[in-house]
């Protein structure tokens, strides 16, 4: 089973972006999590083809199950 | 007749260490972001670089960035 955070932002022309983190910590908080987001529309760092990142919408976690048949 | 160096694109590269191999030594897995601007400072993306190491579930062992440019001969 593999886990990926998923962390949703909204750019500059309204459009979602999501920024992807494998293997997050297992008890992630939202708090923790809005704190890195908040950190990360601060400090301005990333860009979007269709603008830069101004708000943080959600994040999630997602879970991904691969069973192999035998 | 000058060559311009003229970036590209950037991406914030976080090196954690899984674990171990069977013969001991460190394995390191690369989480990778893209659409880093280049102009970014390297204190912003180092200061993003551990916050996102924080939400991780193994221990960072480096930040860093890579920067693709391109040279023009101007």
């Amino acid at each position: 089973m593999t886990k990926t955070l998923e962390m949703v932002f909204r750019n500059a022309s309204g459009k979602k972006v999501t920024l992807s983190l494998a293997d997050p910590k297992e008890d992630l908080t939202k708090a923790q999590v809005d704190v890195v987001m908040q950190e990360i529309i601060s400090r301005n760092i990333f860009t979007s083809k269709t603008g830069e990142l101004t708000q943080s919408v959600e994040a999630r976690i997602r879970t991904r199950d691969a069973i192999a048949l035998v | 007749m000058a060559i311009v160096k003229v970036p590209q694109s950037s991406r914030l590269i976080v090196t954690v260490q899984t674990g171990l191999s069977a013969t001991g030594s460190a394995v390191f897995r690369q989480r990778s972001f893209n659409n880093l601007k280049p102009d970014s400072a390297d204190s912003d993306v180092h200061a993003v670089g551990v916050a996102l190491g924080g939400l991780q579930l193994y221990p960072v062992e480096e930040i860093g960035r890579i920067d693709d440019t391109q040279l023009i001969d101007q």
